[in-house]
Formats: C-alpha cells, structure tokens, sequence
C-alpha cells in the first residue's frame, strides 16, 4: 500500500469506514480507553496528512557577505535579536528573515494584518527579476501590496457631517494624507483622473456616446468639497466633542497623522530612477470608496487590468548603506514608522462604521 | 506581511504546495494540495484539488514552454520554443581575423564569398552549417561544415566575446547573424574538417579574397542531415 492509503486509508478498528488521524496526530491515551470506547459512539477521526519528516523550506546560500554585514550592524544596534540566531539554525539569511518579522510584530504587524495584505522585501536590486542590482553594499527594503486593502467611506462621512459641515472633508484629506506619505491610496481623485482620461481618449471617436464613462462625481459626498480643518483646529473641535464613538474616530485620525509624521521619506536616489526606468505608478495599498460598487471601485477594477503591464514603482523604498551603521538604523526606524502608520490606519478603519467587513483572516484565527 | 529576504542568490524556499499522484494501471491523476504550517507543530496537507490543465500550461510556462505567437519569415526552417533554425543565402560578406596568427594576418577585414549558410540557436547557443546549394534545403538535405574557425565537429560557435542580440526570435535573426561574422575567427575549434581545400582553412580564405563565388566543391561533409542536425540539438 502506497504511503497515501496509509495516511488516508480506512481506520482498522472503528466499524465504519473512516480517515484515520495521521501520524503523531492521535492521542494515545484517548486509544487506550476502552471502557469509554464501548459507551460512546466511535469518534470522528478525520486528520490532514501530517509532514512530520519533510523539510518546511529549503535554503540556497552563495555569496552572504552582504547578508553576514547586515546582521552584524542589526546586532551591534540591538535592532536583531540574539535568540532569533538559534532559531535560524545558525543561517545569516534566514537570521534576517526572523529579525524583519520580529521587527514588524513589534510594530503592530497584527494590527496592519487585519487589513492590510503587504510583501516587505529586503533585496540588493528593486526589480526582483531584474540583472541590474543596486550600487555595491547597498540593500533596500521594499513595502508593496500582494492586493489593496478596502474602506467604506460614507457611512463615516454622514456620521461625521451629523457633528460639524467641515469634519468630513477633514476627516478624509487629513486620513489619506497620512497614509500618503508612505503607501498608495487609490481614491476619487484617482478615479476622476481616470475619467478625464477616459473622455480625452473617446472625444475624436464616431459614436462616443456609446461609452460608459463612471460617475465618479455624481457618487462623491458633496461633503468633501467644503473647507478642511488643520490639524490644531480638529484638535480643538476634538476637545469639545461629547460622543464617544465620534471622539474615538478623530482620536485615532490625530493619532495617526501624528505616527506618520514621525520619520521622513528616503530620498528617491539616482541609481533607484535607473533600476526603475519605465515603471508604472506604485501599486494602491488601500481602495478608498464611498460604497461598495461604486464608481471609484469600477475606475480601480479597470485600471488594475493593466497595472501589471510594466513594472509598478514600490510603495516604500528605505535604502540601507552597509558602509554606514546610521544609515542602516535610520533606514529600520523609517520601517518601523511604516509600520506603526499602517497599524494606526487599520484600527482606525476598524473604528469607521461599515467596515465590520474587510478584515483579513488568517490561519488559526478562524 | 509576508516577508522576503532576496540578496544575490541566496533564497529560502518555502513549501508550499504538494502534487500527489494517484495511479492505476496506465490510468493516473494528480491532485494539488495547499501546504499550511503551524507554529507548534508539523506542517500539513490541506484537502487537494484536481490537477487541471490550466495548471499544467502554468508549469509548462514556467519551464520556458511557451513563446509569443510570431509570424515567422520565409527563411525559418524550424521553430520550438528552445530552437530556432534558418537559412541564409550565398553571399559576399566582411570577415575579420585575430591577429594572433601571422598567416591570418593579410586576410582581415577584406570582402570573400560565402556559401549558404544553416543557422541554429538552442537555448543562448549557436550553431552553424554549410550548404551545397543555394536553396531552401530539405529535411533530408545533406548539411556541410561551416568553413570556419572557431565552430567545433556539432557546427557549435564559441561566442566568446561576440555581441549576440538579447532576444532569440524571428525578428532577431538577422541580427544573431551580423554578430557572428563582425566578430574574429580566431582559433579552430576541435577537431574538425573545415575545408576539403589542400591548402586548408588559411589556403582556402586566401584564395577567396575578393572573389565572387564560393566553390562549394571545397566545402567538407558534415555526415548529417538538416533533421539529423536539428534533432541533435534536441538531444544535446
């Protein structure tokens, strides 16, 4: 019998037939109780093939100079961890995969995971399959999207117009403003640009009345074109608030805006322009619409088929200089101000009323 | 946030997935199954779904399976993802020689006649024959060493510093060919029969300098067809 029959066979010793529990996956005490066997109907023994004996990963190692000199600094700036190196079994790639991930957790990675689907890459060239790597000695740490996050806007906005004709457009501007500053969102202003496009390209056309084009101003809250608060007067209006669902939002949009502030934006260097040489615009990290099929939504959906034609920029670029220890701690503390802007964002959006929906689930949380 | 470390090539590859073949007699199937791990524990299969055909496409893309639908120039004598052959017509082109050899030293950069020519690239390498006649040959057309050095007893060219275009495609051929004759013939290649000529490969190029037509009588038998010399790359 083949290995497969083994692990999915029928039990032996149950009457019916059933999928025995893999190996090691069975207690053995619970097999040992027979009294309990005879009073208790059979139970269920359902398993999943177990890999007890298969390796979870395997590691290609070449030249790891460049690997082994950034351990050394995340050790000697106490950004790395030393228990993570037992962990690696003793491998510097692998060491710095532990140390991103603990860096990340400690800077409110379950919180942006509840949202937020994010690929944090550190690599010696900003195309992955690119020939051209980055100047000798320099690595980068590149934040990306594997798929834009979702927020509901409207029922915020109407909520927040219930309180003060000017909170709404605050709210948004200051919001997206934030998160901005280090990742992509995709909202009706993108989406306006898209329809201006749109109606350039079909303007010479025969029969441009048989086009489509979204309506993205008919689906955007007349609320956002009125005049926007600073962030001293939201705080002051903050103050004066008495209704504590109302009060969490703008508290939680401060203090974002605050966290976001924290560190600025690794300048866009020459030889990054070189690598990125026709590339197409970052990739969105977070859709920002009004309602769930509205125009803003349909304007993405289009533009996404083709984001993929050219190579997009990455959404956060932090070089790391191993030459220079500063430059290599600057670099991990511009991450961990992404990071803690990302997890800010996420518990905010968990705040906003309709986005009850949206939330990532991941294994062991079901 | 999923993380990745890629520096130079050192990577770690996560398992990830699991195809399980199930077999009866010649009759089989296969089934692909998510691979999850747990913090505290051995990895695991989850339940497996049917092999389909739009995953195989994925591998086969995945190997290098799958090329660009083109429209391939009356030249072209074959085509598969990995090769492609052509044919080139007799005629006079430019040759130069490495000055490392005195004898070449009075033959380089001048106009000589040139046989027919076959073409081939498998993979980044190219491979050269000679034609008796100048015409499109058959599969069963007897191929002839290509009468010059540096192409070894298979008609392998030794690309050494040769600026060779990026792209291997129909659109690219012309160019593959420019680059191989304004590089240097330097140094034969192995043992092989370049030239049937008595004064060999020196006495033949030095007989041809600004002559008209290449006298194929000199021209050396390879022992193969033009399929056997396609198939042989195949194999290879």
């Amino acid at each position: 019998m083949s290995g497969t029959a083994n692990v999915l066979g029928a039990g032996g010793e149950g009457r019916r037939a059933m999928l025995t529990v893999a190996s090691g996956e069975t207690p053995l005490a619970a097999r040992r109780i027979f009294a309990a066997d005879k009073l208790m109907a059979a139970p269920c023994g359902i398993g999943l093939p177990s890999l007890a004996n298969v390796p979870p990963e395997q590691r290609f190692s070449a030249d790891d100079r460049e690997v082994i000199a950034l351990a050394e600094i995340l050790v000697k700036s106490d950004i790395a961890a030393a228990e993570d190196w037992s962990k690696s079994e003793r491998d510097a790639t692998k060491y710095l995969l532990l140390s991103l991930e603990r860096r990340i957790r400690m800077h409110g990675g379950s919180a942006i995971d509840r949202r937020f689907d994010l690929d944090l890459t550190l690599s010696d060239r900003l195309v992955d399959y690119s020939d051209e790597r980055g100047p000798e000695g320099t690595l980068y740490l590149v934040l990306d999207p594997e798929s834009a996050a979702f927020v509901l806007l409207s029922p915020t906005l109407e909520l927040l117009e219930n309180v003060h004709p000017y909170l709404p457009a605050t709210f948004y501007s200051h919001f997206a403003g934030a998160l901005n500053r280090w990742v992509r969102v995709y909202d009706y202003h993108d989406a306006e640009e898209r329809v201006e496009m749109l109606r350039e390209w079909y303007e010479g056309e025969e029969n441009a009345d048989q086009y489509e084009i979204p309506d993205v101003e008919g689906c955007t809250p007349k609320s956002l074109k009125e005049t926007r608060l600073n962030l001293c007067e939201l705080k002051k209006l903050n103050e004066e608030v008495r209704d504590p669902r109302m009060k969490a939002l703008i508290t939680g949009l401060l203090e974002l805006c605050r966290i976001s502030k924290q560190a600025t934006r690794p300048e866009f260097t020459e030889d990054m322009g070189e690598q990125l040489m026709d590339s197409n615009p970052a990739l969105p990290c977070l859709l920002a619409a009004f309602s769930s099929g509205d125009a803003v939504v349909g304007c993405f959906d289009d533009e996404a088929q083709t984001a993929m034609e050219v190579t997009p920029q990455p959404n956060v670029i932090i070089p790391l200089r191993l030459s220079d220890g500063k430059s290599v701690r600057d670099g991990f503390r511009t991450l961990a101000v992404v990071c803690e802007t990302l997890a800010a964002a996420s518990r905010l959006i968990d705040l906003m009323p309709g986005n009850e929906e949206g939330v990532i689930t991941h294994e062991g949380e079901r | 946030m999923n993380v990745h470390v890629r520096i130079g090539d050192n990577r770690i590859f996560a398992l990830k997935q699991a195809v399980l073949v199930y077999q009866e007699g010649n009759r089989a199937f296969a089934t692909l199954h998510e691979v999850k791990s747990r913090p505290d524990g051995p990895s695991y299969l989850c339940a497996g779904q049917s092999v389909t055909t739009g995953f195989l496409e994925t591998l086969a893309k995945g190997l290098g399976a799958s090329m660009a639908a083109e429209v391939l120039p009356e030249n072209v004598l074959a085509r598969t993802p990995a090769l492609i052959a052509w044919w080139s017509p007799a005629q006079a082109r430019l040759m130069f020689f490495g000055d490392s050899d005195p004898k070449t030293r009075h033959l380089n950069g001048k106009m000589y006649p040139h046989p027919a020519l076959v073409f081939m690239i498998h993979g980044r390498e190219l491979f050269v024959r000679a034609l008796r006649e100048n015409r499109r040959p058959k599969s069963n057309t007897r191929l002839m060493n290509a009468p010059y050095w540096n192409t070894d007893a298979e008609g392998r060219v030794c690309l050494g510093s040769m600026r060779v275009p990026e792209e291997v495609s129909a659109s690219s051929l012309r160019g593959w060919e420019e680059a191989y004759f304004a590089s240097e013939f330097t140094h034969p290649s192995g043992a092989v029969r370049l030239t049937s000529h008595r004064g060999g490969f020196v006495g033949l190029w030095s007989s041809l300098v600004e002559r008209k037509h290449f006298p194929v009588r000199f021209l050396a038998d390879s022992k193969r067809t033009l399929e056997e010399f396609l198939q042989s790359a195949v194999k290879d």
